[in-house]
Formats: C-alpha cells, structure tokens, sequence
C-alpha cells in the first residue's frame, strides 16, 4: 500500500471536491451532472483505502499531516483520521455519490450552481472531520453553511428563504460563542506557555480549572447542541429538511446532523472532561436526549406530510445518540458512532425515497397515497425494508446501534435507558402506520395508479444502500472495530483527566467525587509545553500545562 | 536626509490637487464643455490619471519613508504605525478614486473638483495621522472634514446631498469644537502639546487624578467620537451617508473614518495610555453601543446603501473594542480589521452605485432581485464583500474579527468579545437578506438588468475581491508584517500588504 500510506490522501479528499465544484460552474449546463457526479465517486473510490489500512489498534490519529499556516497565531493546517472520524468521512463519501445522483431528474434548473454547491459542501464536510486545528475546524464549520444555505434558498420548496435564513442564523448562533471559547481556549494556552496555538493536541493538553471548563464547554456545547440538534435547539430542522431538495435532506440527514455528536467527541468530552462528566451537564443532556427521543416521536405520530414527519424522526434518532454519548460508556460510544452511521443510511434513504415519490406524484401528504405496492412494487420493498431498518428492528442495522446505545447507557443510567427504550417502540408507532398508508392500504385514488416502479438509475441508488443496511444489520464488527481503541481512549482520557478519580460511573451519581484535582504553580511547568508540537500519531500523549485559576467569565 | 522628507507623500498630494485646480482654471474657456474632463468619451481623463498616479506616488514615498526616523520631539510621526496608517489611507482612496470614474460620468459631476477635494481630504487624513502635536493634529482634522463637507454636498442639483452636506457640517464643526477644547484643556494638564512630551508627564504624575486632563481626554473623546460616528454620536451619519454622493459616501465610510479612528486609537492608546483609567470606561461603553445599536437599526433597511451605512457605523464599534484592549495586539488587530473594512466597504459601495443606475434609482434591497443569475461575476463579488463585512470564513473580515477577538479576550475583556459576536449575528440577517434577494427571489418580468461594468471597474473589483480572500485564508505575512510596523522601533519592510494597491 505504498502508494495510499502517503499523508495526501485526507487533504485530495478535501480538495478534490473543491475542484470538481469549481469545474461543474465551467463547463456547459448539461454536463454539470456528469463532473459531480464523476468526481464525488472518485472521492469514494480514494476514501475506501482508508477504511482498509485503518489500523485498528492504534487509537491515535493516522494519517497525520501538520502543515504551518499561521504561524504567528499558532495555526497550522492540521489533519488526520482516528476511530471517531473514520466512519463520519466514509458515512460523507459514500453519501455523496448517491446525493448527486438522486438528483438528476429532480433538478432541472441551475444545474451548474446546483452541482457545485454540493462539491462544495462536501469539502466543508470532510474538513470539519479531519481538521485537528481548532481554527481550521471553524473555518469548515463555517463554511459549510454557505452551500448548504443556497441549496435550500435556491432549489427549495415554497417557504425556503424563511428556511434557509433559519438555519443559517441558528447554526452561526451557537458556533460564534463556540468561537469566543476557542480564542478563549488558545489565549489560556498562551498564557501557560507563552506562544498561541490553535492546535488540537496542544488544547487537549491544557489542565482548565472546572470553572473555566464549564464555560467554555458552554460555549462549545451550544454549537453543538443546535447541530444534532437537541431538543430544544431542533426547530430549524424540521423546517430545513421538509424545504431543502432532496438531496439537500439527505445530505442534512446523512452527514450535517452528524457534526454536532461528532463535536462533542472530538472536541466537548476531550477538551473539557471535568464539564462534560459533570454530573449536572451529564444529567440535562440525557435528559435532553430523552425529551428529544419521546418528544420527536410524538410529533412524528401526528404529521400528514411524509418528509416532515421523517424530519422528526432524525431529532429522535439523535436523542438515542446522545444518549450513548453521555452515558460516557465505551459501548454507548461506540453505539452512538454506529448509530450516526445508521441513522444517515435509512433517513437518508428514506428521503430519497420520498423525493422519488414527490418526483412522480408532487405530493407528500401520505394521505394522497395508499396501496401503491401495487403498482410500484419495488419502491415498496424499499421501503419497507428501510423503515424497519429506522425503528431498529433486529438483523437491520438500526438494531445494533440502538441496542448498543440502550445497553452502554443502561450501566451508567438506568433509569433513563428504560425510558428511552419505551422511544423504540414509538418509532414503530409513527413509522409502521406511515408505511402502511403509503404502500399498502387499497389503491383507492385514480392518479396513484398510473405511478411507475422506480427506474433503473433509482434502483442503482437504492441497491447499495439496502445492502448496507443489512450489511451493518448482521455484521457490524468491522465497523465496530475501527472505533473501539479512540472509543476506549477517550473514554481513558476522560476519567484520568476527571481526577484522580472513581470511574465514571460512580463518578456521575456522585458530584462531591468529580473535583478535578488541580496542580498548582503553573510557571513551573508551563515551561516544558515549548516542545510539545504535534506528534504523529499520539493523540493521547499530551504535554502537560497546568492551569490552576483560570476562570474563563472573569476580568472584565 | 532632512527631516522635511517626513512630509514628502503629502506633499505630492498636495501639488497635485494644485495642479489639478490650475489645470482647470486655465483650459476650461477653451474646451467649452458643460463638463470638462469627467472621461465621457471612456477614456480616462487626466484629473483622474493626476489623482491616481499621485496617490500611488505618495504610497511609495510612504513606504520610502519605512526606514527614516524623526527626532524624538518632531511634530510628524516617522515610523510603522504611520507607513500602515498611510497604506490604509491612500489604498482605501485608491480603490474610491479608481471605482467612482463612471459615477462622475453618469451622474454628470464636475471631475476636477471631486478629485482636487478628495486630494485634500487625503492630505488632511495623511497629517491627522501622522500628526504628534495637537495643533497640528487639529490641522490635520480641518482640512480633512472641510473638504469632505464640500464633497459630500458635491451632487449641487441633488437636494437631499446639499441637506446632507449641511447636517454634515454643522455636526461636524461642533465635533471640531470639543476636539479644539479637549486640545486646549489638555495643555493646561500638560503644559505640552506635543503629544511625545504630554505623555511622559502624564506617566510621570500620579495618573488619573487630575480633572483638567480628564475633562481635556474626555472633549477631546467626544470630538473623536463624532468623527467615527460611535453611538451615541453618530445621528449625523446615516443621513450624510445617505444623501452624499455614493463614491463620496464610500469615501467617508473608509479614509475619513479610518483617519479620524487611527489617530485616536494612536492618541489614545499610545499617548495618553498612562492616563488608560480615564478613557478606558467610556470607550468601553461607546464599543459596546455602537456595536449594538446600528446592527439593530440596519435590520429594518431597506435601502441598501443605508443600510451599508448603518453597517459602516457598527464597524466602528467592533474597532473600537481594539482600542479598549489599549495594547500592541489590539492596536494590530484594529490595523488589519481597518484594512480589510475599507478595502469591503469601497468596492461594495462601488457595486451598489452601479446597481443602482443613473439617478440612483435602483437602490433598495428589492432591486437586487434575480440579481445573482442575471449578473453572476457582479453579483459573486459583491457575496464576497458581504460575506467579508459578516466576518464570515474564508475572508479577510474573518481575519479581522479573529484578530480582534483575541485582543479582547487577552485584555480580558470577554464580555466585549461576545457582544462582538453576538452583534455579528445580527448583522448576518441584514447582510443575508442582499444574498437572498440576489439569489433566491426572481426579478420581476420588466427589471432592467444593470449594464455589465467597465473592464476597469471589474480590474479593481476582481483584484478587491482576490485581496480579501488573499487575507482571509493567507494572512500569515501580513500579520507579521503588521506586527514588525508596530514594534516600538521602527522596523524595515512593508506593512499590511493587503492593502497594496492596483497599480492604476
């Protein structure tokens, strides 16, 4: 593998779509579709190598590549893959062909600036995955919202502005208070070492005092918590998901949903670990979780309009994720880093399976629907199938992740798993009865009979992604595998850093043992952090600064 | 080498705009045109050729100057914060000078004037930042503000420029007043007008205690205060922004706020920083007003140039929090802020004046619809510039904020920090709503669609635009480069490099 163990191969992955954006505006209206569509298969065929060489022993970041940027700031381009990101970059790659594809009869106008939007939101994606700077983080999160802001106002359904605007403003709400807290987070770090740095290692390092932490942790926390989007932070994206084109969903559902948990495993749990196992932050996100899970389900049972109901239903998927996340679990974890795979599978799927029926029909009322299993038998296997993947139903993939999740969670709370196991059974109740009317029921309106089954360029789309459902379904290990040693190291790192400390599961009923034990004489120390650059490969191997009052709301 | 070379850039301006005047004066009987000179055959005429080569002139002469140093007790600053200031000034007039030529020529303004004026002005900004005597600093500030009151009532036969010019005026010579009374109290503190001295006497003495000086800080605050336009300040501004011509609002948005800002935050920050306890308090709540206030009145705009001046006046709230942090970070982060603010804000005036067409009729936000498909580049770049404005990644503005950001949160000041933040995300609404209209919404069937712009407009838009991304994903020299001018000593090389200019 000589030719792949090179460190280009996450920085192509960025840049390759970028290009290939910028040739889709070049070149004619008819042949936008073919560049996209040509380029983002390539960018899977490059990402796939990763998922092989992945070593899975190695918990640390691979493929590591640090280049100077900024220097006088600290800032370098910084990028690499470890257990948590692996599956977020393959889950983008392999998003992305399908997006492009599920777009070729739907979008009929713009195409140029269409396909484009799409090459560019994918370079945003897979930066915010690989960044290991803090600074370059930003700068893709950001970024992001530009495409995916014209995606909607641009190609989308009727109240799309309204949309688009809403979830521009939400999303930048929460990531520029995430923007004080990296500054913050940098000038903390020079004040120890006496040189800024944005780097991800070098913050990770930094020993915060528990009150520093639970601000910035605030700051982090809230960016994060509208991305998942957590209840109550969730009310742009029922409005987004039901007014973006199809492949904007799908592409909200399968990939953008995903960098909120993503945020806080990366950067929420490592950074701040005292306020990220603080038992009272701990408790509101669960409970928070929870909310969402129930409170989505229910919202879901009610909604005449297919889309918008399998909106709902990402704001309860999401709920089981976090649920895992901050359950602080290695098998909630790893459930949860499944389940985000899982969950941009079968609701992208379904999204796409909606966008086909819209495509036909020009309507997503599911009343509009009933018995079309008739006629278009295959889109009804689809699904069907799809559907009993989303409520999780065994040998679907959606099973692992959620069963994963309840039981890494049941260990540390549970109370709050047994409730949120009553949300599987809801999904059932909002999804199943969706199914039924659409599929089966009689085919009682004249229009629904003249529909036709889905064409072969649909089918091409459909194939892999039922094979994977069924693939992660009964053989999720490897899949499993490439998380577990980041799972287990971030998990290791969280309790050491937590204190000298009982385990987290003692740790988290009992808040008088969570102190952080602070070191104090900082100056000592702080001299030893110069040489502490980025060291390939050793994500866990911290230099140590110690920070003994640093208090992030004072000194005005 | 005489010390006399300090004033070498003003100089050539200066000469210039007399030639300028005297050419006038003589050829016009013999041309007979209503209006002489202002390039309507599209070529470009010679006032404006004059002003270009001798602003790009007074650039090198400037950054000639990099190496020369005054004496300790001159009357004009010879150092890098002053080469910086200067790039800012004459790129930000550059840009103006070299964008608002089909103005003039559409809207059938007077060319020699507008140029000779805009000459004067810039010498004037050139002395009030150079300035390390107070007189001289008043000087400086005169004739920058007169000839900008005469250029803002510049469109004669336009009511709403002259009533502009008026109010402009008359807020403006009471500014003048407190900044002439701050001046005079401040000799009596200080014995001294000179800036160098006053401020050792004021680290020598028990600092703070003293009303005079404090009362003399505080006049001579407000004074500066209207000139930036800072809350509460700043009810002059949207009007004369509003009501002057475009390329002349666009000028005072960036080279008479950018002067009137780099002498204060040097007044301030360097000078009299021994005195910080006086001025600091005021200046924080003047930052956080004008950061929030005009944001929450662009909202409801819907006249885009008013709102880009609603815009124009939050921006100096965010600069202002660079001179509350009073330090070498956050002298440097206003620097830059500054550059990348005039470079946006000159071009997406220049975009707006030619949107809205002769008269400038078309200038709401409802004009711009359908804008995006209907003149892509145009529309591209004018994104670009409002991204930029909204602080938003890859571009300079981004930077800008950043760097701003971390001087306040080093200052300690995280309160400022994050009303900064929070009051750009109101500003994204406003900015949104163009982008919106451009792209989202359709023009109606009988829009007139704006003519395609002149090579020469797209050459300075283009290179505006490649600069502010330039700045925003590369700023690495420009950063080291900032920070080298503003070390103590003056140190060789070229400062703030985003701002250097198109060669005209």
């Amino acid at each position: 593998m000589a030719l792949y163990d090179g460190h280009w191969i996450l920085t192509a992955l960025v840049v390759l779509p970028l290009v290939g954006g910028a040739a889709c505006l070049l070149v004619p209206e008819a042949r936008a579709k073919t560049v996209a569509l040509a380029t983002t298969l390539v960018l899977f065929a490059l990402s796939l190598p990763l998922f092989w060489t992945f070593d899975t022993a190695e918990s640390g970041f691979q493929n590591l590549v640090s280049i100077p940027w900024i220097e006088a700031w600290g800032i370098s381009y910084a990028v690499g893959v470890d257990g948590i990101s692996i599956l977020m970059i393959l889950l983008t790659t392999f998003t992305m062909p399908l997006a492009v594809a599920g777009s070729f009869s739907h979008i009929r106008r713009r195409e140029r600036a269409f396909y484009a939007m799409l090459l560019f939101l994918t370079t945003g994606m897979i930066g915010v995955f690989v960044a290991l700077d803090l600074f370059l983080f930003y700068v893709f999160w950001e970024i992001m919202l530009i495409p995916m802001y014209f995606l909607i106002g641009v190609w989308g359904g009727e109240r799309r502005i309204y949309s688009a605007v809403k979830f521009f403003l939400y999303t930048a709400a929460g990531s520029l208070l995430m923007l004080v807290a990296i500054v913050t987070l940098a000038w903390i770090f020079q004040d120890g070492s006496g040189a800024w740095s944005f780097a991800y290692d070098d913050l990770a390092s930094l020993e915060l005092g528990r009150r520093a932490q639970l601000w910035l942790f605030g700051g982090f926390a809230l960016a994060f918590a509208i991305k998942v989007p957590l209840f109550p932070f969730h009310t742009w994206l029922p409005d987004a998901h039901v007014e973006a084109p199809t492949a904007g969903s799908v592409i909200l559902a399968g990939v953008l949903l995903k960098m909120g948990v993503y945020g806080f495993l990366r950067f929420g749990l490592p950074l701040f670990p005292a306020a990220a196992t603080d038992p009272a932050v701990v408790n509101a996100m669960l409970v928070l979780g929870l909310i969402g899970i129930l409170y989505a389900a229910w919202v879901a049972a009610v909604q005449p309009d297919a889309k918008k109901l399998i909106a709902y239903t990402s704001v309860a998927h999401l709920g089981f994720v976090v649920l895992g996340v901050f359950g602080l679990t290695t098998q909630g974890i790893e459930g949860g880093i499944l389940q985000m795979v899982n969950h941009g599978i079968s609701t992208g799927t379904l999204f796409l399976l909606i966008g086909m029926l819209y495509e036909r029909r020009h309507s997503r009322r599911i009343a509009d629907f009933g018995g079309i299993a008739k006629v278009m038998p295959v889109f009804a296997f689809a699904l069907v199938v799809v559907a009993l993947s989303s409520v999780g139903l065994p040998g679907t993939n959606g099973f692992v992740g959620e069963f994963l999740i309840l039981v890494g969670t049941f260990r540390t709370h549970p109370w709050i798993a047994a409730i949120a196991t009553t949300g599987v059974i809801f999904a059932a109740c909002y999804m199943l009865p969706m199914v039924q009317r659409v599929v089966f029921n009689r085919l009682d309106r004249e229009e629904n009979r003249t529909l036709t089954d889905v064409n072969r360029r649909e089918r091409l789309i459909l194939a892999p992604l039922l094979a994977l459902i069924l693939l992660i379904g009964v053989w999720p290990g490897p899949f499993l595998n490439r998380t577990r040693a980041s799972v287990e190291a971030l998990i290791e790192h969280v309790e050491t850093r937590t204190a000298s400390a009982p385990p987290v599961e003692a740790a988290s009923v009992e808040p008088s043992s969570v102190e952080p034990v602070l070191i104090e004489a900082p100056s000592v120390e702080a001299a030893s952090v110069e040489a502490a650059p980025i060291a390939a490969g050793s994500g866990a191997t911290p230099a140590h600064i110690s920070k003994s009052a640093v208090e992030a709301g004072e000194g005005e | 080498m005489s010390y006399w070379v300090a004033l070498l850039p003003e100089a050539v301006l200066s000469l210039a705009a007399m030639f300028i005047l005297m050419r006038d004066a003589f050829a016009r009987p013999g041309r007979g045109g209503s209006n002489p000179g202002a390039g309507g055959d599209g070529r470009m005429s010679v006032d404006c050729l004059v002003t270009l080569y001798s602003i790009a002139g007074a650039l090198i002469a400037s950054l000639w100057l990099m190496d020369a140093s005054a004496p300790p007790d001159g009357m004009i600053a010879l150092d890098g914060f002053r080469v910086a200031a200067d790039v800012i000034l004459l790129g930000g007039a550059l840009l103006v000078v070299s964008l608002s030529r089909d103005y003039l020529t559409r809207e059938g303004l007077r060319s020699p004037e507008f140029h000779a004026l805009i000459l004067l002005a810039l010498v004037g900004m050139m002395v009030l930042v150079a300035a390390r005597d107070l007189i001289l600093l008043f000087v400086g500030l005169e004739l920058m503000s007169i000839s900008v009151y005469v250029l803002t009532g510049f469109a004669r036969k336009n009511p709403r420029s002259s009533e502009a010019s008026l109010k402009y005026f008359i807020v403006g010579a009471f500014a003048s007043a407190f900044v002439v009374y701050g001046i005079a109290l401040l000799y009596g503190a200080t014995g001294t007008t000179r800036l160098a001295t006053a401020a050792e006497r004021i680290a020598a003495a028990p600092g703070g205690g003293d009303l005079l000086l404090a009362a003399g800080i505080g006049l001579l605050l407000i004074g500066f205060a209207f000139k930036i336009a800072a809350v509460p300040f700043h009810m002059w501004a949207p009007d004369a922004y509003d009501g002057a011509p475009t390329p002349v609002t666009s000028f005072m948005a960036t080279g008479v706020k950018a002067a009137a800002f780099i002498a204060l935050l040097r007044v301030l920050t360097v000078d009299l920083g021994g005195a910080a306890e006086v001025w600091r308090g005021a200046v924080w709540w003047l930052a956080i007003l004008t950061m929030i206030v005009p944001n929450l009145i662009a909202l409801s705009q819907r006249d885009v140039k008013r709102m880009l001046a609603y815009s124009s006046v939050a921006h100096a709230g965010y600069l202002l929090v660079g001179v509350v942090a009073a330090s070498e970070l956050g002298r440097s982060a206003s620097l830059f802020y500054l550059a990348a603010y005039t470079v946006v804000t000159a071009a997406s005036f220049a975009i707006v004046f030619h949107v809205a067409g002769r008269g400038d009729r078309k200038q709401r936000v409802r004009d711009y619809r359908g804008l995006g498909w209907r003149r892509p580049v145009l529309a591209a770049a004018l994104l670009v510039f409002l991204l930029s404005l909204a602080g938003f990644p890859p571009t300079a503005g981004f930077v800008g904020k950043l760097y701003l950001l971390r001087a306040a949160v080093d200052a300690g000041e995280t309160s400022l920090a994050v009303t900064l933040v929070l009051t750009s995300l109101v500003a994204y609404y406003y900015y949104l709503r163009v982008v919106w209209k451009m792209y989202f919404e359709a023009a109606p069937e009988d829009a007139r669609t704006p003519p395609p712009p002149k090579p020469g407009f797209n050459f300075v838009i283009g290179t505006c635009v490649a600069l502010i991304l330039l700045g925003g994903l590369f700023p690495g020299r420009i950063i080291d480069r900032a920070r080298e001018a503003l070390a103590d000593a003056p140190a060789p090389g070229v400062v703030v490099q985003a701002e250097d200019p198109p060669s005209p």
